[in-house]
């Protein structure tokens, strides 16, 4: 007995109703009906639903689509570039970064300041971009820099950071010598390319440029 | 959603004449396709578009989204043609992609809660060579037993409603619907006859239980179907 009143699985139903029976089973049904008019009426009642649902026809949609160029040529290569790639990227663009805008390192009040060389020390600087108030105690002093050179068609005090960036300084001395940092950001920047031959000669090119132009 | 790749009009119909000569097998016009033939995908088109379109109509309700995802479906084949082994009709792949697509539709619909009325007014399509509505009265019933069958097929789950549809419209056999459900044989049935039975109940309440007959159009020979043909070509083409 199904959940239905009817004296039939319902998998024997459906099969029947849908003409997926076998010929036993089919006949098998067939026979009961004929003596059960409860199993009788669901088979009509569903016989009926399923002749009303099928005057549900789709709208007369404008279609005609054609496939007009080839997309199934296989995609270009997504060109996957490894780490050291990345890595020797990362390190050429902050290579020539510096040496558009020269940075400066010196040490005021016990911190490094980085300076943009071709800033011009805030005359014209975008009002945005000054500081919000003097420096307190509490925050780091920022040095505004010198008036420097200005690159063809830079605004007038384009700075960044309020024209200087503080870096929290490894704790040496007041005196310490520019130089020596300097010296520790090539470095630095040596130790980074140092795993791959071929971009290292590029990048070191680089490097000495820009020790160069020191 | 138009893609360039994919165009639409009546420039087709030189495609359309030659297919109706074309008595490729889907399978043929497959094997072609995936040898760099894009002709022959396109009479691949023009044999199975009518069917996407009116399952995914039927599945979503409405013609705009059902032509996005006939559309998709077609482009998704083709891109992927290659990748069609023959392990089971080109029919029953395409239906797969489609109700991919439409299950997707549905999610992302109710995610943005973007529940628009179900196409009710829409003209449906009439077979070519038939006879128009008669009287107005006539077209009057049609349509209003259109809007009570769309407000019914609404009232299923959507596994229901998909079951139904693949049963009743396409005449996909048990088999078929369950591999392209993912779920047992026995579960299929057990969808269309509870499914069934909210229908029954809907139709019931708005007065329009046998209805069909009322219009002596014969719009359903309720009853034993043919599955499919050869080509697993279902009463949609």
């Amino acid at each position: 007995m199904s959940e239905n009143s009817s004296c039939f699985e319902r998998e024997a139903l459906v099969d029947y109703l849908y003409g997926e029976s076998d010929a036993d089973a089919r006949r098998r049904v067939d026979v009961h009906l004929r003596s059960c008019a409860r199993c009788a009426d669901e088979v009509r009642s569903l016989t009926d639903v399923r002749r009303t649902i099928g005057a549900w026809e789709p709208p007369d949609a404008d279609l005609g689509f054609r496939v007009v160029a080839d997309v199934s040529r296989p995609r270009a290569r997504n060109h996957w570039r490894p780490a050291w790639a990345l890595a020797a990227a990362a390190v050429l663009a902050v290579t020539a970064s510096a040496l558009i805008v020269r940075p400066e390192i010196e040490l005021r009040s016990g911190e490094r300041v980085l300076r943009i060389g071709w800033s011009d020390g805030g005359a014209g600087a975008p009002p945005g971009n000054e500081p919000a108030s003097e420096p307190d105690a509490a925050r780091p002093p920022v040095v505004e820099p010198p008036p420097g050179p200005t690159l063809p068609g830079t605004p007038a005090g384009m700075r960044t950071g309020g024209g200087a960036m503080p870096i929290p300084g490894p704790g040496v001395g007041a005196d310490a010598d520019p130089m020596t940092d300097d010296e520790v950001l090539l470095q630095q920047l040596r130790e980074l390319i140092r795993d791959d031959a071929s971009a290292r000669q590029e990048l070191l090119e680089y490097v000495r440029q820009v020790s160069e132009r020191r | 959603m138009r893609n360039r790749r994919v165009e639409t009009g009546d420039t087709m119909s030189t495609t359309r004449a030659a297919a109706v000569g074309m008595q490729r097998t889907d399978e043929e016009l497959v094997a072609l396709a995936t040898a760099g033939d894009p002709e022959s995908f396109n009479q691949l088109i023009v044999r199975w578009e009518r069917a996407i379109f009116a399952l995914a109509f039927r599945v979503l309700g409405r013609e705009e989204d059902a032509r996005d995802v006939c559309q998709e479906t077609f482009l998704r084949a083709f891109r992927s043609i290659r990748g069609f082994k023959g392990q089971s009709k080109f029919s029953s792949w395409l239906y797969r992609i489609a109700l991919n697509l439409c299950r997707d539709w549905i999610r992302r619909q109710r995610r943005s809660a973007n529940l628009a009325p179900l196409d009710e007014e829409a003209e449906p399509a009439r077979p070519a060579g038939a006879a128009p509505p008669d009287t107005a009265e006539d077209h009057a019933v049609r349509r209003d037993l259109k809007r009570v069958i769309t407000q019914a097929m609404s009232a299923l789950s959507d596994d229901q409603r998909i079951t139904i549809v693949l049963k009743e419209y396409h005449g996909l056999t048990f088999r078929e619907i369950a591999d392209l459900q993912g779920c047992p044989l026995s579960t299929v049935k057990t969808r269309l006859y509870q499914g069934l039975g909210v229908l029954r109940r809907q139709l019931q309440r708005d007065g329009v239980y046998g209805a069909a007959d009322l219009l002596g159009r014969g719009a359903a020979e309720a009853g034993p179907r043919p599955a499919a043909d050869v080509n697993g070509e279902s009463r949609e083409r």
